[in-house]
């Protein structure tokens, strides 16, 4: 009897070990592939998702479900808004000019602080809601300005004329916004000038006007015709119904598991080629598997030393990488007495090898930034300027200098019976912020400095590094803006986004200067002089930028992805091989 | 499981030493206790068993196979996994250890009193156990630990403030039994005060099923910490447990080709927790031998 | 009978009274903030602008005022606005809840099924090769973190058989209908019901044979055998009987287990239900979703348990509750 037992414990146990084992095989040859190769010539051959017909499908992690151009918060959520509504203006993808989408041309008025918009003729709203005009780009201003918006885009048109006011219930009209026609029955809370009636233009008034408000106009347009509701819960209701006027139509959102969406036959600029376009749930780990089985059409890759080597494996699809528009950084506290000793954050910028732990970390797949600016943009600092490379020797001296002398016997540094302790605050979903500080502590203990690194879900990161006491130094990733001065505020004073409480008046002052300057040129130049005095300061350590690789199976072409534009840019033209 | 009486002279000894000659009479029970001390020594004696350190990131050598110099190859970040698996033995085995000691010490507190004093005190304790019994376990743990950050403090204290009702109802089941029977009596006439009758006669008295349900409280720990760990919310690295190392599993290339970062803490975790089940199973089995399973 | 079910029902509108008292004020007292979390990283945000929208939601005022403010909306059915999503809780919660059934009953239905008959075939041919394998292998099941579990049948089943999906409830944008759209989803559901109802299975045979085992000791059990019944009458007619008895319970007492633990599965599969978005919600602090959750569940384990309750008077007349 116990003999049989022992056999049966130890088959069972074989049993498991075996599945266990059959699960670290080496990579499945799959029939599908083996057929690819017979049929070599034709494109699709091999594919496994050459049946899956004129369908784009896009696979990422379910979006909130704001689809409202005005009132969205995630990347997730707009590229449905991306895809249902457009812009007034939009970005070249080379060059990151503006171009013109629903405005056809504009001209800006530097005397007076205005811009006047021409409407394109003949947008069609979808569903057979008319025309859109100069009406629907002043209502959705005035959504924006009105009292009940609580989206996160009304500061951008903030310095319209009259905005404020009308923000605060201290006046009926928007002043700085015109209209030329006659006022209809149901007037917006506009100027309407009957000086010479065009429904196409639209003249915008501010005080005063800067490259940020141009930015801001690649915002998306909503059509009055739907939006203009009784009241604003009416209104944030439609979120899971978007209509715009946009290369494709929103058909349905099924909770967490797709969004679909139909090509818009009576688009302004031609119909799309497509005739579906599905936004598909997956969970980030699942994304390759996914790609892999035909199930999907393309994604970014989360994971990406993990995922390229599977990627690799696929000889179905391809990678198209661009710099991301994120980069991380490490910032000080410098409200904390340790941390305005510039000799301390000069120390940990030469202590810690930051170029090693990129190089390593990402696979040489990107490098050390120098400023909170993409590297190819204008404003960004020449190379020369990179500063604090790997010096521990230098870091140790800056120490002595200062004060904090080496305790041989545990090979920290004190002051005055103080060890010398810094505290990072690290947000726990995040990998990267993981890694960087392991390697930290360790190169810090290398020059006498302890580092104790806590970490703590977003929202207990977001409220602690900004008021705890506990806090010196902290992680932090930023997704940078076309527009320099949304990167460059993060370090002024009175900005809610400087929580590291730096505070340099010279850096504000130029940093207004650079907000208002309109040439490109000289306002680029006054951005460099900011970023300047940042790496002198040093009230942040720049780690690297990123690079996002794409993963586009190869019966879709013309998918355009660069680092500030939504991978459905080129929406429209995008085509599928059958 | 066809125990046959052996030629001892059992009849003079006490129930708890029967208890012990049954409980070591089982050999799954005998592997069980040393797989379970085999890795509380390793755990314990981690820093001497390793040459490397527990954190050492070396990212020249990520994703190494099993080597001479690293006997159980590297993990995402180049660490040695040997090292951190018996490093995390500790944090894995103190989780699940402390967390059962809380849960248990709360429950009993809980159970002997409501059981004995009876009436209202009762029924308020039964409900308050109620209350923390129909609170959905991984929800309200995902509250807690947001509360606390991921940590090793917070992971224990979840499972222990979260899973003391079983205690607390199994022990006042039993001293309400135990309450009416004879020697209770005595001692009241004896005027014994509560607090000597519930824990030198009523708590010894009801200890064996108590101890079996912590035993497998302790595997359920260590299971349950692997699943926090997995939702982000148990231990955080750098401290390494079996659970966030077996996490790592969810990348499907490591599942694919890097056998070794996953196959190691999931055999520590699985050997553990089916440990501490037979463990949990014999002392249930030798406890009460009338139900012979 | 009758009073004793309307006391019981009274104690569990008590207890579920305490469990919103803990969970408010647990999920206020955390750290983080559902509105900083949502727009500290947003430029050109204000504080007056935060503060406006703070107060906009009442979370501007002390905790037990808004502990108030909650309950009296929530005995007018209203479990308050999602601050994420800016929808009512109720239709966020009504979208998925379905999924999350649908899943957990699956795997509830599936564990009973495969269970009972395992459970009894290994206790009435106890120290057989067929006992000892479901001993082992049930030993096993309970000693498996159901995560890693999950990667394996995803790795063997979804990737490298491509039998089934890796993620998702349903193909996205089918146009199917009737039998093809239960199929559909069946097949997505394949492997996350496996886990569940896997995991689940182990500890219901353990249950279902050390009960049947008792039974079979028990004195009408002999008596039956003596009288010369057919082993088969004595194990499927009274045996089985009696010794389901304390499986009804474990079903009632698990239905909350499972649901819970159906958190992790669906992480795992993608699988549109509550369990993801409760994760979710509590990332952002959107308080009134993870109160609507935990309320609803805390419902569902306590109607579990009444129904266990009233499972037993069904199955075993004897009992009488007072």
């Amino acid at each position: 009897m116990k003999k049989k037992k022992w056999v049966c414990l130890a088959l069972s146990v074989m049993m498991v070990v075996s599945v266990i084992l059959s699960g670290c095989g080496k990579k499945s040859d799959g029939g599908k592939t083996k057929e690819g190769k017979e049929a070599a010539g034709n494109e699709l051959a091999g594919n496994p998702a050459a049946e899956a017909g004129n369908v784009l499908r896009y696979i990422c992690t379910a979006p909130p479900g704001v689809f409202n151009g005005i009132l969205y918060t995630a990347t997730y959520d707009q590229y449905i808004c991306d895809m249902v509504f457009n812009r007034l203006l939009n970005y070249d993808s080379e060059t990151m000019d503006f171009k013109p989408e629903l405005a056809e041309s504009w001209e800006v008025d530097e005397e007076n602080n205005t811009v006047t918009m021409h409407i394109r003729k003949g947008v069609q709203i979808h569903n057979d809601l008319g025309e859109l005009t100069a009406e629907d780009v002043a209502f959705t201003l005035q959504m924006l300005c009105c009292p009940e918006y609580d989206g996160p885009r009304y500061s951008n048109f903030a310095n319209i004329v009259g905005a404020a006011e009308y923000k605060s219930k201290t006046a009926d009209t928007i002043t700085g916004i015109t209209l030329y026609t006659k006022a209809p029955e149901d007037p917006l809370d506009v100027v309407y000038s009957d000086e010479e009636e065009d429904p196409y233009k639209i003249t915008l008034e501010f005080a005063p006007f800067t490259t940020s408000n141009l930015h801001a106009m690649t915002g998306y347009i909503l059509p009055r015709a739907y939006y203009d509701v009784d009241s604003y819960d009416e209104f944030v209701a439609l979120n899971l119904k978007p209509v715009g006027t946009g290369p494709m139509v929103f058909n349905q959102y099924v909770i967490d598991q797709y969004v679909e969406l139909d090509k818009n036959e009576n688009y302004w600029d031609g119909a799309p080629k497509l005739d579906k376009v599905i936004y598909q749930c997956v969970s980030d780990d699942a994304r390759i598997a996914t790609m892999q089985s035909g199930a999907a059409d393309i994604c970014e890759v989360r994971n990406v030393d993990e995922d390229l080597v599977q990627i690799d494996e696929m000889n179905f699809v391809t990678v198209d990488s661009v710099q991301g528009n994120t980069f991380a950084f490490i910032r000080f506290r410098m409200d904390q007495e340790l941390m305005q000793d510039i000799r301390i954050r000069q120390a940990l910028a030469y202590a810690f090898d930051r170029a090693g732990f990129v190089e390593s970390y990402t696979g040489g797949r990107s490098t050390l930034t120098y400023a909170p600016a993409p590297k190819d943009a204008g404003a960004y600092p020449s190379e020369d300027e990179g500063m604090y490379p790997y010096d521990p020797d230098k870091a140790a001296e800056l120490l002595d200098e200062a004060g904090w002398k080496l305790n041989e016997s545990d090979g920290y540094r004190y002051k005055d019976g103080k060890k010398l302790t810094l505290n990072y605050t690290g947000i726990s979903e995040n990998k990267n912020d993981s890694m960087k500080t392991a390697v930290m502590i360790e190169n810090y203990k290398a020059v006498g400095i302890e580092l104790i690194a806590t970490f703590y879900d977003w929202a207990t990161y977001m409220d602690t590094v900004r008021t705890d006491d506990k806090t010196h130094i902290y992680g932090y990733a930023w997704s940078m803006s076309p527009d320099n001065y949304q990167n460059a505020v993060l370090f002024q004073k009175g900005s809610l986004l400087n929580d590291g409480q730096y505070d340099n008046p010279e850096y504000d002052t130029l940093l207004e200067e650079a907000r208002v300057e309109l040439d490109v040129d000289k306002s680029n130049e006054l951005y460099k002089q900011c970023f300047h005095i940042l790496n002198e300061d040093v009230p942040v350590i720049y780690m690297n930028d990123y690079t996002t690789p794409w993963v586009i199976n190869n019966r879709v072409k013309n998918v355009i992805v660069s680092t500030f534009l939504p991978w459905t840019y080129n929406i429209k033209n995008i085509e599928i091989v059958q | 499981m066809g125990r046959k009486k052996k030629n001892v002279n059992i009849e003079n000894m006490s129930p708890w030493q029967l208890a012990f000659r049954r409980l070591f009479g089982n050999k799954l029970v005998i592997i069980a206790v040393f797989v379970i001390v085999l890795f509380t020594l390793l755990a314990v004696f981690a820093p001497v068993i390793s040459p490397h350190g527990r954190d050492t990131i070396d990212l020249l050598n990520r994703y190494q196979p099993p080597s001479a110099e690293h006997w159980l190859g590297t993990d995402d970040m180049g660490r040695d996994i040997f090292t951190r698996l018996i490093y995390a033995g500790r944090v894995s085995l103190s989780v699940g250890v402390l967390s059962t000691l809380i849960a248990t010490a709360i429950g009993m507190v809980v159970g002997a009193v409501a059981g004995f004093y009876g009436g209202i005190v009762d029924m308020i304790l039964m409900r308050i156990a109620d209350i923390f019994s129909s609170m959905p376990f991984y929800i309200i743990a995902i509250t807690i630990m947001a509360l606390f950050g991921p940590s090793v403090a917070g992971t224990i204290l979840v499972m222990g403030v979260l899973w003391w009702p079983g205690t607390a109802i199994l022990l006042r089941g039993q001293i309400l039994s135990l309450r009416e029977q004879e020697f209770m009596e005595a001692a009241t006439a004896l005027g014994i005060s509560d607090f000597k009758k519930i824990v030198r006669h009523l708590i010894p008295n009801a200890i064996a099923p108590i101890m079996v349900a912590a035993t497998l409280n302790v595997a359920n720990a260590i299971l349950t910490e692997s699943a926090l760990s997995y939702l982000g919310l148990g231990i955080r690295i750098p401290i390494p447990s079996w659970g966030n190392m077996l996490t790592l599993a969810q990348n499907m290339l490591v599942l694919k080709s890097y056998w070794w970062i996953w196959m190691c803490p999931g055999f520590c975790i699985f050997i553990t927790v089916m440990a501490f089940n037979f463990l949990g199973d014999g002392l249930r089995d030798a406890f009460d031998p009338k139900q012979d399973r | 009978m009758l009073k004793y079910f309307v006391k019981r029902i009274m104690m569990s509108i008590l207890v579920l009274f305490g469990i919103t008292v803990i969970v408010f004020f647990l999920i206020h007292w955390a750290p983080g903030d559902p509105i900083q979390a949502m727009y500290n990283n947003i430029p050109g945000m204000t504080q007056e602008q935060i503060d406006a929208k703070k107060a906009s939601m009442g979370l501007d005022k002390p905790v037990p005022v808004q502990y108030v403010m909650y309950m009296k909306n929530l005995f007018k059915g209203d479990l308050g606005m999602s601050i994420q999503y800016n929808r009512p809780v109720l239709d966020l919660i009504g979208e998925r809840v379905w999924n999350t059934f649908g899943l957990t009953f699956a795997a509830l239905l599936l564990s009973i099924l495969l269970a009972i008959p395992v459970g009894v075939l290994s206790a009435t041919k106890k120290y057989s090769a067929f006992d000892y394998i479901v001993t082992t292998l049930a030993f096993v099941g309970i000693s498996i973190p159901s995560f890693f579990f999950g990667f394996i049948l995803i790795k063997i089943f979804a990737v490298d058989l491509g039998w089934f999906p890796t993620a998702g409830m349903q193909t996205a944008g089918n146009t199917f209908t009737g039998l093809d759209k239960i199929m559909d989803i069946a097949w997505h559901g394949a492997l996350p019901v496996t886990v569940l109802a896997l995991i689940n299975m182990a500890s219901y045979t353990r249950y279902v044979r050390s009960s049947i085992l008792d039974v079979i000791r028990q004195d009408y059990i002999r008596t039956a055998r003596a009288k010369g019944l057919k082993e088969k009458v004595v194990i499927y007619k009274h045996a089985l009987r009696n010794g389901l008895i304390p499986v009804v319970t474990i079903i009632g007492s698990s239905l909350a287990y499972l649901f819970s633990g159906s958190l992790i599965t669906e992480t795992i599969f993608s699988w549109p239900g509550l369990g993801k978005m409760i994760y979710g919600a509590t990332t952002a602090r959107d308080y009134y979703v993870m109160m609507g959750i935990n309320i609803f569940v805390a419902v569902l384990v306590v109607l579990g348990q009444l129904l266990s309750d009233a499972l037993l008077v069904l199955v075993d007349p004897r009992i009488k509750f007072k």
